[in-house]
């Protein structure tokens, strides 16, 4: 029997592993028993198709962010590179694996309210940003809104180690890192993590 | 080992990487006399204004001792930088002199005034002659010395002019080993004051 790989949208004719790519296959959950409650549950709410339980991806990303940010924070630190292109790497790098990692959503179904988020941060900081997410989320329930809340939280935690690697006083990092600002270069720090978030795109899996 | 176990280890030497790197850059800046931020001390004083921007991390404690104003800035390491302004020096400055005084001007008799005073308590003091400087943003004497301060070896300048009110005096002055890395942090600090 062949089945349908999540990774490559390929046919494989092993299903446990692709054929093609040679990865692993999970094979889709059980459909829930239909309920008036579930019923009454919009499309947000579906439970992902092929998604590990949410503590394995947090270890994944921790595991790889953490490391890379050590390194970052060294390489900001000992290195002359600009302020704003280190934040930008680390934001990249960090949305980037915020995404492979399925804690938030993917391009295909959170463009619109990422790309809202864009413009609020470049005028008014990430905190901002991150802050009317949070609001419209408590007050609608909206859970598009907190994919681009995770990729500002994300986003705003890289650019202020980056930041206090540069400046090693809380009140300077705060300063230079311009999370409450906006309008100046680092706010365009951000547009780097967006972009990691859709570059990751390509690592998800088709039918998630 | 397995992927779970390989992962948490990864995860936590990250954290503690991170956590590592940022607590030794936090005592290296407190220990650094250049400082990361800056902070901007002014008052107001005889009709004018005094201004006086300096690293984050250095104290500054302002007496008033009679006539005589004074800002004494401490930064690591012994570093440290005073400005002191007074009224009776410039009266003194002024008052007409004689004999190999004469030739001197009110500022340089100032200047070698103030020199006299502080090198009471020192040891091997030696100047260098006074040069002209606008660094203060008026005309001024600047002069550098080196001499023993309590059993260590010191280095510094100061800066002498002469204001509306007051002769202004700004020393600065560090350990001599750090001479080279502190003399342009303390010339910066110079550069941006303003005195009356």
């Amino acid at each position: 029997m062949s089945v349908v790989c999540q990774w490559c949208g390929m046919e494989s004719e092993d299903e446990h592993q692709c054929s093609w790519c040679r990865r692993m296959i999970v094979p889709p959950p059980a459909p829930p028993l239909p309920s008036s409650q579930s019923a009454a549950d919009d499309e947000d709410q579906a439970a992902p198709a092929f998604i590990a339980p949410l503590p394995e991806r947090l270890e994944w990303f921790a595991s790889v962010v953490l490391p890379l940010m050590a390194l970052g924070v060294a390489w900001t630190r000992w290195t002359a590179v600009p302020l704003p292109v280190a934040a930008a790497c680390a934001s990249l790098a960090a949305c980037f694996f915020l995404s492979v990692y399925q804690l938030v959503q993917s391009v295909d179904e959170r463009l619109a309210p990422v790309g809202l988020s864009a413009p609020l941060a470049l005028m008014f900081g990430p905190v901002s940003a991150a802050v009317v997410f949070v609001v419209i989320f408590l007050v609608t329930g909206r859970r598009d809104a907190l994919t681009p809340f995770g990729l500002l939280a994300v986003h705003s935690g890289a650019v202020l180690l980056m930041a206090y690697a540069r400046a090693p006083e809380a009140g300077e990092a705060l300063r230079r890192a311009g999370l409450f600002t906006g309008a100046d270069a680092m706010s365009l720090a951000y547009l780097a993590g967006i972009a990691g978030w859709a570059l990751a795109n390509f690592w998800r899996p088709l039918n998630e | 080992m397995s992927g779970r176990a390989v992962r948490k280890v990864l995860a936590a030497a990250g954290a503690v990487a991170i956590a590592g790197q940022l607590a030794a850059y936090t005592v290296l800046a407190r220990l650094d006399p250049a400082g990361v931020s800056r902070r901007v001390w002014q008052a107001g004083l005889d009709g004018g204004k005094i201004r006086i921007s300096h690293p984050g991390n250095w104290k500054l404690s302002v007496s008033s001792d009679g006539p005589d104003f004074r800002v004494v800035m401490e930064g690591p390491g012994g570093v440290r930088m005073e400005v002191s302004g007074s009224p009776v020096l410039k009266a003194v400055s002024e008052a007409p002199e004689e004999g190999a005084d004469a030739i001197q001007t009110p500022l340089q008799r100032a200047h070698r005034a103030l020199q006299a005073a502080a090198r009471r308590g020192l040891q091997r003091f030696s100047e260098g002659k006074p040069v002209g400087s606008g660094a203060l943003g008026r005309e001024s004497l600047l002069s550098f010395y080196s001499a023993i301060r309590g059993g260590q070896a010191v280095r510094g300048f100061r800066h002498t002019c002469i204001g509306e009110q007051r002769v202004w005096s700004v020393q600065g002055e560090c350990p001599a080993r750090m001479w080279g890395r502190v003399a342009p942090v303390l010339d910066g600090v110079v550069r941006q004051m303003e005195l009356p």
